[in-house]
């Protein structure tokens, strides 16, 4: 083997990609060339709205009532998964992404470089938004040319801001429930056992008879506020757009992203450096560190 | 000059001190290697060398900077290079990629096929990581490390677990590195390739050094002995030279003086009318010295003071 020599600074600089156009390009890249994030993040929901929706397929045009709104049951159909959908790739993939790439390492090894943090988490982020572009319009691929899905123009708009904010609030929530397996075996049934009864009691599909109490619960959690605003630009009929759940899944968005970071680890085991105060323990640590050297 | 200039350092986690005011110093352009058993200290001192830990108080240095300050932290990581044990390379990029990907974040790096050349594994240039041999993903790890130019390089265990030849050519890889001027710090279990690389061994054990020197002096200094055996001369019906024990079927002897236990030896062949076949010295390795030197009650007695 042959060694370089090191240390040599100063040579012409060549125009390069940059690293975070490079994060991404990778990103995409395991992403797609995963038979497992293809089965369960991207096959799955698809899978179950093509089951689901061959089920009520001949009631497709039928008109439901759901809560103030009335629906076309090829639209609640679509609808309800359009919301799993979004929440299986912004909220558990997220989760389940970032959990593994902690457990295993790969961030540890990215903290040792001089990569920047934004640009491995934008890189990821922009990857799973893509990924979430392509499953809803899968779905929607399928919903209007078979499953009897038809969309108001008037009401695309509001559709796809419902879907945006739906994001803006999953993804954070994601990376903050990825703070929660233990070790990286633990992250699928971890996250599963969030997102699975998350995502049906959000009421996309049926609305569960719950009480009172467990509705007003059910009501907090950022599933339902999505529901509701998907529902209601898919309507027939009812209002068409929902403040309370705007601020709703904005809120649930806020904690996300205050608990993914003021809590984010780069690795498994407990280390100083992270975003947020955990950061700024470290400095004062490496202060009081200094002032010990001065004094002595 | 040194590329490590660490001098006092403790650790406390809460629970007490796991490194008791120790320094620690590597010259530039050696390879120092920092031995230790589990829960000795070593990764903790290792990380904040690294940065990716703070000290409780001390002061260091490492290639003039703090890695404790986070502007000096930054700098640090554009000019130090660390391949750690066991992490992930993504499965699904192939070498190109994630060399490619790790060369932006340098000014000035390799190209992926010099640094693929320098590991010998060009010919995998386009391969998807998940195809890649255990040895062939730590040679990757080894190129990412390099990739940077780095001045200072930290290998954790780099060949753990690989087979004879690809510990050969990473060992061939890391001896390598000293002539091109790159510090190397390296931490391993497997003490031949650390008596094969290091020029400085330092051992750590309950929180502060125990030994350091080269790894010969280390073993001049430990109380390892030499073995000398041969095998059992017919006709000697149990008698044996003095010391002497029988060890599948091989007479052996442990002595710190080689040349005094072959001159008894000879002298009880020709007292019993017999010659000495299959005569073996074997002297002390590090490994040897290294399990002597934990081992020594002087060591425990020396601390208990």
């Amino acid at each position: 083997m042959s060694t370089t020599q090191t240390g040599a600074r100063g040579a012409p600089r060549t125009r390069r990609p940059s690293s975070f156009l490079l994060h991404v390009d990778g990103e995409l890249k395991e992403f797609w060339r995963s038979p497992i994030t293809l089965a369960f993040i991207v096959a799955m929901p698809v899978m179950f709205y093509v089951g689901f929706g061959l089920a009520f397929r001949s009631q497709a045009d039928e008109i439901r009532v759901v809560g103030e709104h009335q629906i076309t049951q090829g639209n609640l159909s679509y609808g309800g998964i359009l919301g799993f959908a979004l929440m299986s790739v912004a909220f558990a993939n997220v989760a389940i992404g970032l959990a593994i790439r902690r457990h295993h390492g790969l961030f540890k090894r990215f903290r040792t470089t001089p990569v920047k943090p934004v640009t491995v988490m934008g890189a990821y982020l922009t990857n799973t938004l893509l990924t979430t572009v392509i499953v809803l319009a899968v779905v929607t691929a399928i919903g209007v040319l078979a499953m009897g899905v038809t969309i108001d123009p008037a009401r695309v708009p509001r559709l796809l801001i419902a879907l945006l904010l739906g994001f803006v609030c999953m993804a954070p929530l994601g990376a903050a429930v990825s703070l929660l397996p233990p070790n990286a075996d633990a992250a699928v049934p971890v996250v599963n056992g969030i997102f699975f009864p998350a995502a049906f009691l959000a009421g996309g599909f049926i609305v569960l008879p719950l009480g009172d109490t467990v509705a007003a619960i059910v009501d907090l959690l950022p599933g339902r506020p999505l529901t509701i605003l998907i529902q209601s630009s898919l309507a027939e009929s009812g209002p068409a757009w929902d403040w309370p759940s705007v601020w709703s899944l904005l809120a649930w968005a806020l904690v996300g992203t205050v608990i993914a970071l003021r809590w984010f680890r780069w690795a498994s085991e407990r280390e100083p450096r992270g975003f947020g105060s955990a950061k700024e323990r470290s400095a004062r640590k490496a202060e009081s560190a200094e002032g010990a050297e001065d004094k002595g | 000059m040194y590329a490590i200039n660490a001098t006092d350092i403790t650790k406390d986690y809460g629970k007490g001190e796991v490194l008791h005011g120790i320094s620690y110093q590597v010259p530039i352009g050696g390879i120092a290697a920092l031995l230790g058993p589990n829960g000795a200290g070593k990764t903790t001192l290792i990380e904040i060398l690294e940065g990716h830990r703070g000290r409780t108080s001390g002061s260091v240095e490492v290639l003039g900077l703090d890695p404790g300050n986070r502007r000096d932290f930054a700098e640090l990581r554009t000019r130090m290079s660390v391949v750690l044990q066991q992490t992930m390379l993504e499965p699904g990029l192939s070498v190109r990629d994630i060399l490619r990907r790790h060369a932006s974040y340098y000014p000035n790096p390799l190209g992926v096929d010099e640094a693929l050349e320098q590991v010998e594994l060009t010919e995998k240039r386009s391969a998807l990581v998940r195809s890649l041999s255990d040895g062939q993903r730590r040679r990757l790890d080894l190129a990412l490390a390099l990739t940077g130019r780095p001045e200072l390089l930290f290998l954790d265990e780099p060949t753990t677990g690989l087979d004879p030849v690809s510990r050969r050519r990473i060992r061939a890889l890391v001896a390598g590195l000293r002539d091109s001027g790159t510090t190397v710090v390296l931490t391993s279990h497997d003490l031949t390739e650390v008596q094969e690389l290091a020029d400085q061994v330092d051992v750590i054990r309950d929180g502060e050094f125990i030994a350091s020197g080269t790894p010969e002096e280390l073993v001049q200094g430990s109380t390892a002995f030499t073995v000398v055996e041969f095998t059992v001369p017919e006709g000697v019906d149990g008698r044996l030279p003095e010391g002497a024990t029988v060890v599948n079927g091989r007479v052996r002897i442990h002595t710190d003086d080689q040349d005094a236990v072959v001159e008894r030896v000879q002298t009880w062949a020709r007292d019993e009318g017999t010659r000495i076949s299959g005569l073996t010295i074997v002297p002390p390795s590090l490994d040897d010295a290294y399990v002597a030197m934990l081992n020594d009650p002087r060591l425990e007695t020396e601390k208990s003071e």
